[in-house]
């Protein structure tokens, strides 16, 4: 894998853009330009290559291609991944491969000094606004990712969604700033791409939708020059972590002495995290961005797994009247309907059951009974007696996910030219 | 519970001793007299209530007593504890009670400018070996503790395991500091009696031995003043953590401005370590110490479990030859009798996995027969004749704990005379 061609710019509207092509050598040469978008940011961007080490050293170890870097690698991350990150992720996934990384310049006397801020990566969801509410004194600002779980070519569902998170950002007193990025769709699809059909199912473990954590790690890593903090929102509680791509043990990983990456609040579980907003930011819990894929003029769909979930969590904390962000009431029978296989999520309905029995709720308590399937349901059992064993249907409905975000989209030719033009122009804006 | 009359005793040059006053009232008014003694410290030890704090965190979470230490305290380290600590250990052992700690002495420690030193306790084990080795520029000196895997009643037998130690960090050439503490009698073996026939269901989960890492982090604080780097060496690997007493998460959150606490070697399981030591330094793996019973003539038995693993992974590492501690050769009948508990199982997945790949069929034989997954007549003999229970067993287990804490006759476990 080679990274190349790292080019620093400024545009007029105040959008400063990191690019680099990036080539996989396996198992035939492809190239893309990778850029990151900086928008209405307080300082200038990273001008090393930094953030492109960190977003494909784990699909170099997955393809097993040695990383070549044209540019300049700040030493004490290269040490860093080398030492700590690299023996965490192959003891978490040994089938990634041990990967050299060869980089032309690494001078620590390049490493620019920033002035001490402290940003969050910030998506408007619970975990996020829980951080920026603890942290609320200690975080200068936010910044949004317009990427990740809204992908880089969903423009209408971005601009439907920045002004929400402008909205949370406002009553938190933040200032926001965007940086939008294609760096999942190359650094993950695109490497999955390569293993059409016989996918590395440890390659999950790391994050069905990608390694999250190097991807924040990454955008960390370009607000460098003003940003010596970069906290993470935690996902998962400390009784309840797995390898993932963004851990408590693997985030600070990042860190070096010019930035120091946190993992935050794997102290509290979501609905302590619910309990904690409602206790000193209710107005927050109008705005909540818990919805992966919510319909036109909507928030949260109210309809899905992690909706409903989110509902139900709220219903418990008593907190119905201050989430105006959900379509109330909770729909049980869809709760019941839910059929939760997945590992994570089955955790936190367990919980959940548990915490309806003990405040007394005894209608959700059967409803996520029937939605873990720990009643005895004859629809359910005859559903499922013709088919395979358990872990065979869900790999090929895995696959099937995957399969969908592989194909490009409509319109999209997937792959950039790598030459002289320059990334996309700026589509999004930080006003609401 | 209450922490009162710190005190310390003895100046540099000598044997020094940090002591304190503990007692609780849960289910009973109890008290006992805590001390942690160093022979031959570099410096002067710290006088600060600190090590009394950490150790006793577990004991008074167990307990459901609010935690009052009289003496001077380091409010960065009582910030650590309320903020990072009490919450972590409440998500991995939800039974532990939620205490409140009242330290009306805070002060924080004198500031230093340049790095004092670094320290790791040094067991001659595998993982102290491997964390020394690796680490051999950021140690100034080495710490071997006896209360730990040798009792602090235990006077004959430490001074033949401290002479072992002694042998063993001979490559190295750093100065070995030579401590003892009753902290784990007290801390841990005192603190269940109160649940005597109903142990506290998380006990084992932080450490049948009781929690290590605060205990070697109570030996950190009380080393302070010459001690900027405290060095614990992991146990597990990382694909094989689960909550614990010592833990790369829980560990460094012991950590101040004034004294880092790292936790050392996830990245490698037994056998890596072992090939690491045997490139980097095959002559310190001459004195491998590992045995907990330890037999006259050499420091390992031979015989017992982690023994019979060690000497299993040795010769898979190709380092067999280099050791030279086993009172007895690899016994493959002896071997294939064991009944591993279940935190040891996963040691002997990878043994039989590693050795299948190396194409050893005698460890890959006697792995998947300790295993369970192959036949071995004598085994099912003993197993079905024999009234001992597996090592496992809740039973087993119980009478194990309730045989340590009985202190012996001689000996008053460290309680006061009244």
């Amino acid at each position: 894998m080679i990274i190349r061609e790292i080019e620093n710019s400024e545009r007029e509207n105040g959008v400063s853009v990191l690019s680099a092509a990036v080539t996989y050598e396996t198992p035939v040469p492809r190239s893309f330009r990778v850029y990151f978008e900086l928008i209405d940011a307080p300082g200038p961007i990273c001008s090393r290559a930094d953030p492109f080490l960190i977003g494909f050293l784990f699909p170099a170890m997955l393809l097993g291609e040695d990383i070549q870097i044209e540019g300049e690698v700040d030493p004490e991350l290269l040490a860093t991944i080398r030492r700590n990150v690299v023996p965490l992720v192959r003891r978490w996934c040994p089938y990634l491969s041990d990967v050299a990384i060869r980089c032309d310049e690494a001078s620590p006397s390049t490493i620019r000094q920033n002035n001490g801020g402290s940003v969050l990566a910030f998506s408007g969801g619970l975990d996020a606004c829980y951080t920026a509410v603890k942290h609320l004194d200690k975080i200068d600002s936010l910044v949004v990712s317009w990427g990740f779980d809204v992908r880089s070519h969903q423009k209408d569902l971005w601009e439907r969604t920045l002004p929400v998170i402008q909205s949370v950002a406002d009553l938190l007193e933040k200032p926001l700033c965007v940086v939008h990025t294609n760096i999942r769709e190359v650094s993950h699809y695109q490497a999955l791409r390569t293993r059409r059909g016989k996918i590395n199912p440890h390659y999950f473990t790391l994050g069905r939708s990608g390694p999250n954590g190097p991807f924040l790690a990454s955008i960390g890593r370009c607000l460098a020059p003003f940003a010596s903090r970069y906290w993470i929102g935690a996902s998962n509680t400390y009784d309840m972590l797995y390898p993932f791509g963004t851990h408590p043990l693997l985030d600070p990983m990042w860190s070096t002495p010019e930035q120091e990456v946190l993992h935050d609040g794997c102290e509290a579980g979501r609905s302590e995290k619910f309990a904690f907003l409602l206790e000193h930011r209710p107005s927050l819990l109008g705005k909540l961005r818990v919805c992966w894929l919510p319909g036109p003029g909507e928030l949260n769909c109210s309809r899905c797994e992690k909706c409903l979930r989110s509902m139900a969590e709220l219903r418990l904390n008593h907190a119905e009247e201050q989430a105006t962000a959900f379509k109330w009431p909770l729909d049980l029978e869809a709760v019941a309907r839910l059929k939760v296989r997945r590992r994570a999520p089955r955790k936190y309905w367990l919980q959940l059951r548990e915490k309806a029995r003990e405040r007394g709720d005894t209608e959700l308590e059967r409803a996520i009974r029937g939605a873990l399937g720990s009643d005895l349901n004859l629809q359910r059992f005859l559903e499922a007696l013709p088919r395979k064993r358990n872990d065979e249907r869900l790999a090929r409905e895995h696959w099937k996910y995957v399969r969908r975000f592989l194909k490009p989209p409509e319109g999209a030719s997937g792959e950039i030219p790598v030459g002289p033009e320059t990334p996309p122009e700026k589509t999004g804006t930080c006003d609401p | 519970m209450l922490i009162t009359d710190v005190r310390k005793s003895g100046s540099p040059g000598g044997a020094q001793k940090l002591t304190a006053a503990v007692s609780w009232t849960t289910p009973i008014p109890r008290d006992f007299d805590l001390y942690f003694r160093f022979e031959n410290a570099p410096g002067e030890i710290g006088a600060s209530a600190d090590p009394f704090l950490v150790s006793f965190l577990i004991a008074a979470m167990i307990l459901g007593e609010d935690l009052e230490v009289r003496g001077p305290v380091d409010p960065e380290l009582v910030g650590r504890i309320e903020k990072d600590i009490i919450p972590l250990l409440r998500r991995w052992f939800p039974s532990l009670h939620a205490i409140e700690l009242k330290c009306p002495d805070l002060q924080a420690p004198p500031s230093r400018t340049a790095d004092a030193g670094g320290v790791t306790g040094f067991s001659g084990g595998l993982d102290a070996l491997y964390t020394t080795v690796r680490h051999r520029e950021r140690l100034n000196w080495l710490l071997a503790a006896q209360g730990f895997d040798i009792r602090d009643f235990q006077t004959l037998e430490w001074r033949k395991v401290f002479g072992d130690i002694t042998v063993a960090a001979a490559p190295f050439g750093r100065p070995l500091i030579e401590a003892s503490t009753n902290v784990r009698e007290i801390g841990h073996y005192q603190v269940l009696r109160p649940f005597d026939g109903n142990i506290h269901p998380d006990v084992y989960r932080i450490g049948p031995n009781g929690p290590i890492a605060p205990f070697m982090v109570a030996l950190a604080r009380c080393m302070m003043p010459f001690c900027s780097r405290f060095l614990i060496s992991s146990t597990e690997p990382y694909e094989l953590l689960y909550p614990y007493g010592s833990h790369p998460l829980l560990d460094p959150m012991f950590s101040t401005s004034q004294q880092d606490i790292q936790h050392i070697g996830c990245e490698f399981g037994r056998i890596e370590k072992l090939e690491y030591l045997k490139e980097a330094c095959p002559e310190c793996l001459q004195h491998l110490r590992v045995c907990w019973r330890a037999s006259p003539r050499k420091p390992n038995c031979g015989r017992c479990e982690k023994c019979l693993r060690t000497l299993a992974e040795a010769r898979l590492a190709g380092a067999e030859a280099l050791i030279d501690s086993f009172d007895a050769p690899i016994d493959f009948n002896e071997m294939k009798l064991l009944t591993p508990g279940q935190i040891q199982m996963p040691y002997w997945e990878e043994l039989a996995t590693r050795a299948a790949a190396q194409g050893d069929h005698e460890i890959a034989r006697a792995a998947e027969v300790v295993l369970g997954r192959r036949l071995h007549l004598p085994r099912l003999k003993r197993r079905l004749f024999s009234r001992r229970r597996s090592r496992s067993h809740p039973r087993f287990e119980w009478r194990r704990l309730r045989r340590v804490m009985e202190p012996p006759r001689e000996n008053n476990g460290g309680r006061k005379a009244s």
